[in-house]
């Protein structure tokens, strides 16, 4: 039995982002918060979520997360989710690469 | 933590195999108003002992001759904020905790601030060249150092070892004075840090040509045939002139097992090849002793030794992980770095005893989060044989405090990663390397960058270790990496921008997206890297039919101080909000499965059942009004007690949990059969029966395929009659290291606990012992934990006594009015 290697990489170049349509299951809370279109969605669906997510104390920990990920945690709704889901899936496409 | 030793030349050397320790002489001497202590020359020699500390901000302490007269006699490891708070004026201060504390819940409501710390030691006569070097296994938060008054250093992660080089500001004649300002300000940590030199100190007196600091690096790279070849990796430092190092490794008897010699470079590589390998594993964690010497001649000129395992971890899609072949599912939890009612100090015995008590609940891996645990952790991980991930940060350059270390770590990142490898890399505990853990900018451009940084130097560092982050949420957009920048085979592969540059995966609450994900994703191995207790029986099951699957690491593995209130089981008005924000007295985060004095909580013996090592557990709910509803958070657990004692609550229906891996469970209450229920696979191993209350014998039996599996029996208690105390193992030691745990649990005439029994108590000590700390498991504050007295909680308590250093019979008693107190006689020698 031969131990297994994890040798470094050359150098870095930066990653091929592929944008994804917004969506409610895996588009970061912190890119809907960047898009004024998808804000407004979340300011009128989910208004506390939308102020907890501005705020020092919640903004670090919750940037990473989709609107389906916070369910466990009782901060949304069902309804609410697939509701936010089909406005924000009828934004139009992001073109090309996030910044 | 190493048991090196060393003969500097020039002084009496050894011709021969073995060199000799050296003496440490004088530690502790006073002298007019200091404690000097006198340091010879060796690796490794304790420096804990006859400290001055002053808790506050003082001018000039860094001078070596400041009146340090009135200063208190502090022996290390030490922690201020676990003390009580000068003056502390009840009900907003309560021994260490202050409602007003800038910490908040994030630190349970315990003061920081700044402490100074004073040494004074003369040093033994020391040949030209000699080098001495102060090593610091941890300071919360961050701290700055002055040796006989010119500033020798700086420290900025509160979890990092480093050293400091003393040799061009020694005074070789006389009084030498090492102060350290430690500054523990704002808001810089969401959990517990403690104030302080917390960790052990040591002190390396070593030649003019030696073994640097964690400058060897062992691994094993191959196993065949019970002969296994080991690599070696020395860096020296130096003037060399035809010195050689011979390495060796020895057996448990001292025999060699395997020797290399080679002249000494600036990095000399080596390989160790040895037949009949005794293999280090989770049930066997056998270790042999890697020895260093660099001899000039007949003379040992640098001489290091430290515990090595032999081993090889594989990690892949197809097997999980693996140990020598054989395949490990990880039962893991985080653990937090304090010790409960010590607050940070990492003493050997408390941190080892953290492991005790994990390993006898089925554990077998420890997530250390978020940072680098302390050395004497990682050593009761190797010889205990538990698995260990060392984290590096909690935070990357987004804050998560207003006052964290993101401020740090654009200049100390390669620092702290550096000093985490190095120093662990021979263990062989560790498996991972985490570079984070939540880090809010990871999927941004600037933050995959970081990752690949932070994982690029870790694998530069150490190649033999995979590395991973704890990853919440949702991982990203796809991002496909070049050549140049990939892992090794992932070139132009899609990914995840927080996964692309990990080579496992740790998610954190995301149980129902590890499947889905590898659908999508079928290289990817992953773990639970923080999950619920409520989770356990899905983990199980999914980490058994998953190959990629490693296991999980439950949040958390034993209460910690500060995040108070995260597990909070609560009763509020049906009437009102489901909702609770935990503030003060809450002071610990009650979610471990293992409370703050260590031990079992509901969820633990769920958990027992689940991992098999109990057939049957039985559990109880708490009675609730029928105006009331439990709340229960996330990272909580109903409130279920393994009890039979609920006066006032005779005639009300309770509803028994009955835990099981068997298909039937019978109840019986005082001999009478009240229930029945199979169990399906659908039940999670777990059913529920509701039964009147009647004081008396509450008796279930599991059956599997009609044979009895399992019995449990709860027995109603009575009043309180007596205090029992216990020491846990104690190696009988009265060494200033050595703790004595003593538990004390109030229980009835017939020697049953009373399980919600909550008494004031006080002791009596007398003998050769310190208390260092007195409490219980409570997670609201109630007082001290530094005084005689407390009040039990759920008929517990626990103290923690600390040798003097000299033998003799310790006496502790416990009285509480009422009862019948108890005494206990400890020799130590």
């Amino acid at each position: 039995m031969d131990a297994p290697l994890y040798k470094p990489s050359r150098a870095f170049e930066r990653p091929v982002v592929i944008a994804q349509p917004l969506n409610a299951d895996t588009t970061p809370l912190a890119v809907l918060l960047a898009e004024p279109d998808a804000r407004a969605i979340l300011a009128r669906e989910a208004p506390v979520v939308e102020q907890a997510v501005q705020g020092d104390a919640l903004r670090p920990h919750l940037s990473n997360f989709s609107l389906r990920s916070l369910l466990p945690f009782g901060l949304i709704t069902l309804d609410t989710l697939q509701r936010m889901d089909t406005q924000l899936q009828a934004l139009r496409q992001r073109p090309g690469q996030r910044p | 933590m190493n048991s090196d030793s060393i003969t500097v030349a020039g002084q009496p050397g050894i011709a021969g195999a073995a060199a000799t320790t050296s003496a440490i002489p004088g530690e502790g001497v006073q002298t007019a108003n200091v404690t000097t202590s006198q340091v010879g020359a060796g690796r490794g020699q304790r420096f804990d002992v006859g400290w001055l500390f002053q808790r506050g901000t003082s001018e000039g302490c860094e001078a070596p001759g400041f009146d340090d007269g009135d200063w208190r006699h502090v022996d290390l490891p030490h922690d201020w904020s676990i003390e009580d708070l000068p003056g502390a004026l009840p009900p907003d201060q309560l021994g260490p905790f202050d409602r007003h504390a800038a910490g908040g819940t994030a630190t349970g409501y315990t003061v920081g601030g700044e402490g100074w710390y004073r040494k004074h030691f003369r040093i033994g006569a020391l040949p030209p060249g000699a080098r001495v070097d102060v090593l610091f296994g941890g300071i919360a938060v961050t701290c700055d150092i002055w040796f006989n008054g010119q500033r020798v250093g700086s420290h900025v992660h509160a979890y990092t070892p480093f050293g400091v080089e003393l040799t061009p500001h020694l005074n070789r004649s006389g009084d030498n004075v090492i102060a350290v300002r430690v500054r523990n300000l704002g808001r810089n940590s969401r959990w517990y840090s403690g104030s302080g030199i917390y960790r052990h100190v040591t002190m390396d007196v070593t030649p003019a040509i030696r073994i640097a600091r964690w400058g060897v690096g062992a691994w094993t790279r191959r196993i065949a045939d019970g002969r296994a070849e080991i690599d070696i990796e020395t860096s020296i430092e130096g003037s060399m002139r035809g010195q050689t190092l011979v390495t060796r490794l020895l057996d448990m008897g001292g025999n060699v097992a395997a020797e290399a010699k080679s002249t000494v470079d600036g990095c000399v590589k080596q390989t160790l090849i040895i037949s009949d390998t005794h293999l280090w594993s989770l049930e066997d964690p056998h270790l042999y002793t890697l020895e260093m010497a660099i001899r000039q001649g007949t003379l040992i000129v640098d001489q290091l030794a430290q515990p090595f395992g032999v081993r090889i971890v594989t990690i892949d899609t197809a097997n999980g992980l693996r140990i020598n072949g054989t395949p490990v599912k990880l039962r893991g939890g985080c653990l937090h770095h304090d010790n409960g009612l010590l607050g940070a100090c990492a003493y050997a015995g408390a941190d080892e005893r953290r492991i005790r008590i994990l390993k006898a609940r089925g554990f077998n891996a420890i997530r250390s989060a978020h940072n680098p645990s302390a050395a004497t952790l990682r050593a009761a991980c190797d010889r205990l044989g538990m698995l260990l991930i060392e984290e590096s940060f909690d935070m990357w350059h987004v804050p998560k405090e207003p006052d964290d270390y993101s401020q740090f770590i654009g200049q100390d990142w390669k620092s702290a990663l550096g000093t985490m490898v190095l120093s662990a890399r021979n263990s062989p505990s560790v498996v991972m390397w985490s570079i984070g853990n939540e880090i809010p900018e990871r999927s941004t451009q600037e933050g995959m960058e970081w990752c690949w940084k932070f994982a690029n130097e870790v694998r530069r560092l150490d190649p033999t270790r995979p590395v991973t982050a704890g990853l919440n949420g949702v991982l990203g957009e796809p991002v496909s990496v070049s050549e140049h920048t990939a892992r090794p085979g992932c070139a132009g592969k899609l990914d995840e921008a927080s996964t692309a540059f990990l080579d496992v995966v740790g998610y954190n609450y995301r149980l129902e997206d590890i499947e889905a994900d590898h659908e999508r994703r079928p290289d990817r191995v992953v773990y639970g890297s923080e999950t619920f207790p409520r989770e356990a029986f899905e983990y199980k099951a999914l980490a058994d039919r998953a190959p990629y699957v490693l296991g999980e690491f439950v949040w958390a593995a034993m209460d910690y101080l500060g995040e108070a209130g995260l597990g909070a089981t609560v009763r509020l008005p049906l009437d009102g909000m489901p909702f609770f924000i935990a503030q003060f007295p809450w002071v610990n985060a009650w979610c471990g499965d293992i409370d703050l004095i260590g031990d079992q909580k509901p969820q633990s013996y769920a958990r027992d059942v689940i991992w098999g090592l109990s057939p049957l557990e039985v559990l109880v709910q708490r009675p609730i009004s029928d105006r009331q509803r439990e709340v229960v958070a996330n990272w909580g657990w109903p409130d279920e007690l393994p009890s039979w004692t609920w006066p006032g609550a005779e005639g009300l229906p309770m509803a028994v949990r009955l835990y099981t891996s068997g298909d039937r469970v019978d109840l019986s209450l005082n001999g009478k059969v009240v229930g029945s229920q199979a169990l399906r696979p659908g039940d999670r191993m777990r059913t529920e029966m509701v039964v009147p209350y009647v004081r008396g014998t509450l008796e279930a039996v599991a059956y599997r395929n009609g044979a009895e599996i399992g019995r449990k029996r709860l027995e109603t208690a009575g009043v309180p009659a007596r205090h029992r105390m216990a020491v846990e193992a104690s190696t009988g030691s009265c060494d200033r290291d050595a703790l004595i745990y003593v538990g004390i649990a109030t229980v009835d005439a017939q020697g049953t606990r009373v399980p919600d029994c909550q008494l004031r108590i006080r002791l009596t000590l007398s003998g050769p012992a310190e208390l260092v700390g007195f409490g219980t498991a409570n997670p609201l504050a109630v007082g001290s934990f530094k005084t005689l007295e407390t009040e039990t909680f759920r008929g517990r308590a626990l103290a923690i006594l600390r040798g003097t250093g000299r033998p003799g019979l310790i006496r502790i008693d416990a009285r509480s009015d009422g009862v019948e107190g108890d005494v206990l006689s400890i020799p130590v020698s």
